[in-house]
């Protein structure tokens, strides 16, 4: 409405094309801030039963980063390195795995759980997903400051190489977004989608690098990295963190490409199916 | 904001307008269900017209009740000009800020505080945090919730929620103000006070669609009634004359289904 003038006119009418792109983007521009405050108030909510209450979007990758490193170690003995350096690469990695796996799981959820706010509010649904992957965010956050930790103790290496961390955490959220997108808008017409999510999201997590070095498929199976959405972004990520040096750019365009693709096709399913969204909850 | 808005001077023109639903009759869409209609499509699909041919005009500082039976397509109405249902035919073309006041109030998350809820129902309504940060307080006091206003929704009554929904809807400034059911919901005290701002909306040349069941709510304050009857419209003019053809025939019904009982 502060934006809005009077005189703003709006028509609805019987044809079912893609709404206008650039004031429906606009719009959802607009409502960012409403994404992210309707995102934090979430996340408040979700484990305010739980003792240790938000502390779980950490412990719980903490968790599993623990029984992996034991099943590494301990079960199958991979000798050579430290066990705090195996330790720390699969956080690194599980830590980052948090931004796709909980934008897939909160974003398909988003517009099917999202009824009386899809009954009742005419904001641009977009804003659902696009919350969600914000929920995803941060919880991600806190992760960082622990893995940092576990990064200086281990003795891996720290220089401005770093800062590629920076354009692929941007890419990972962006491929994030195109994900939550495809998935809100598949749950609505497929409600098996949701029940298939958690078992998608661990197959994910095996066929790419995050719990294991990049290095184990890119010396036979380099076309696997690239053909996986995820597949450049964790190798790079590894590169940056483990190495120490700039991310390969073959790897980094693999990650940026699947991104625009993903986040392209998201955006299109999501507003040429919008509208049936009330009709079908 | 109190000009009036569009060359034309209305607020909201209902042009022709059908809404139809294609429910499924099994509700719950799986793959199984997909793959099963896969051969024979569109077998277990059902049209149901929520609304067919609506056409009126709603000018700016008027104040128009809708009635009818349950399931006459009220709500399907409000919604579609509100822009959350799409038209199957016909046109809508709304000049002005609308704010929605429909059934289950502002309803965010249950687990926030009312005045979480205020927040995110300012922010949703496209102010900013400013903005929100300055009516937050009035709007609590309107709601005249007390310190509920700090407890989570889920605490509250319907009628508890239907005041905050109701006060935070008329507090965004709307041109456009679409409520559904919501004042019989508060107490007396409450009503009065909510018929006051809905006056004082009215006043600034903005334009209020009411849908209720309390005839009597719509005949003291709308200016205008139209009676829908399984998504037409019956009836469309002076609220006093529209209710009582709304009632002989309520009446006239209900006698013709005795008759043929007997």
């Amino acid at each position: 409405m502060t934006t809005d003038t009077p005189t703003t006119t709006r028509i609805y009418d019987a044809e079912h094309r893609l709404p206008p792109i650039r004031p429906y983007l606009q719009e959802t521009l607009s409502h960012l801030r409403f994404a992210f405050e309707k995102a934090r108030l979430d996340r408040r909510g979700a484990h305010k039963d739980s003792w240790f209450g938000r502390l779980w979007n950490v412990l719980n990758p903490m968790l599993l980063g623990f029984v992996y490193w034991l099943l590494v170690i301990v079960i199958f003995g991979r000798g050579g390195e430290s066990g705090l350096a195996v330790l720390t690469q699969i956080l690194g990695g599980l830590f980052l795995y948090q931004l796709p796996s909980g934008s897939l799981s909160l974003g398909a959820r988003s517009i099917v759980g999202g009824g009386s706010f899809i009954l009742n509010t005419r904001i641009p649904r977009m804003i659902l997903p696009i919350s969600a992957v914000i929920s995803a965010f941060l919880n991600f956050v806190p992760s960082l400051a622990v893995y940092a930790i576990f990064h200086v103790i281990s003795g891996y290496p720290i220089g401005v190489e770093l800062l590629w961390t920076i354009p692929i955490l941007v890419i990972v959220i962006l491929l994030s977004l195109g994900l939550a997108l495809v998935f809100a808008t598949l749950n609505v017409y497929f409600r098996d989608v949701a029940s298939f999510l958690p078992f998608l999201i661990r197959i994910w997590l095996y066929l790419s690098p995050v719990i294991y070095l990049y290095e184990r498929i890119a010396n036979s199976y380099n076309w696997a990295l690239i053909a996986n959405p995820l597949g450049g972004l964790f190798a790079s990520w590894q590169q940056v963190l483990f190495e120490g040096t700039s991310p390969s750019s073959g790897y980094m365009a693999a990650g940026l490409g699947w991104a625009f693709i993903t986040l392209i096709v998201g955006v299109f399913m999501f507003m040429r199916r919008e509208r049936e969204f009330a009709i079908r909850l | 904001m109190s000009s009036q808005s569009g060359s034309d001077g209305f607020a909201v023109s209902v042009e022709d307008l059908s809404v139809s639903y294609r429910a499924r009759l099994d509700h719950q869409q799986t793959v199984k269900s997909a793959l099963r209609r896969l051969g024979r499509p569109k077998q277990e699909i059902r049209h149901i017209e929520a609304l067919r041919d609506v056409t009126f005009k709603v000018e700016h500082g008027e104040f128009l009740g809708v009635i009818g039976h349950n399931g006459a397509g009220k709500s399907t109405l409000l919604r579609t000009i509100a822009g959350i249902l799409p038209p199957s035919k016909g046109r809508i073309v709304v000049n002005g800020h609308v704010t929605t006041l429909l059934s289950v109030g502002i309803g965010f998350n249950g687990e926030l505080t009312g005045r979480e809820n205020i927040r995110l129902g300012g922010l949703a309504n496209g102010l900013s945090p400013k903005e929100v940060a300055a009516r937050e307080e009035q709007i609590a006091e309107f709601s005249g919730l007390g310190e509920f206003v700090d407890y989570p929704l889920k605490t509250y009554s319907s009628g508890m929620r239907s005041r905050l929904g109701f006060s935070v809807a008329v507090n965004m400034e709307p041109d456009i103000l679409l409520i559904d059911e919501a004042l019989s919901a508060g107490d007396a005290e409450f009503r009065g006070k909510a018929s006051d701002k809905i006056k004082e909306i009215m006043g600034r040349a903005r334009a209020i669609i009411l849908v209720s069941h309390g005839l009597a709510t719509v005949e003291e304050m709308a200016t205008s009634t139209l009676w829908l009857d399984h998504g037409r419209v019956l009836g469309h003019g002076d609220p006093a004359e529209i209710i009582n053809a709304y009632k002989d025939h309520v009446k006239a019904r209900s006698s013709a289904a005795v008759t043929e009982e007997y």
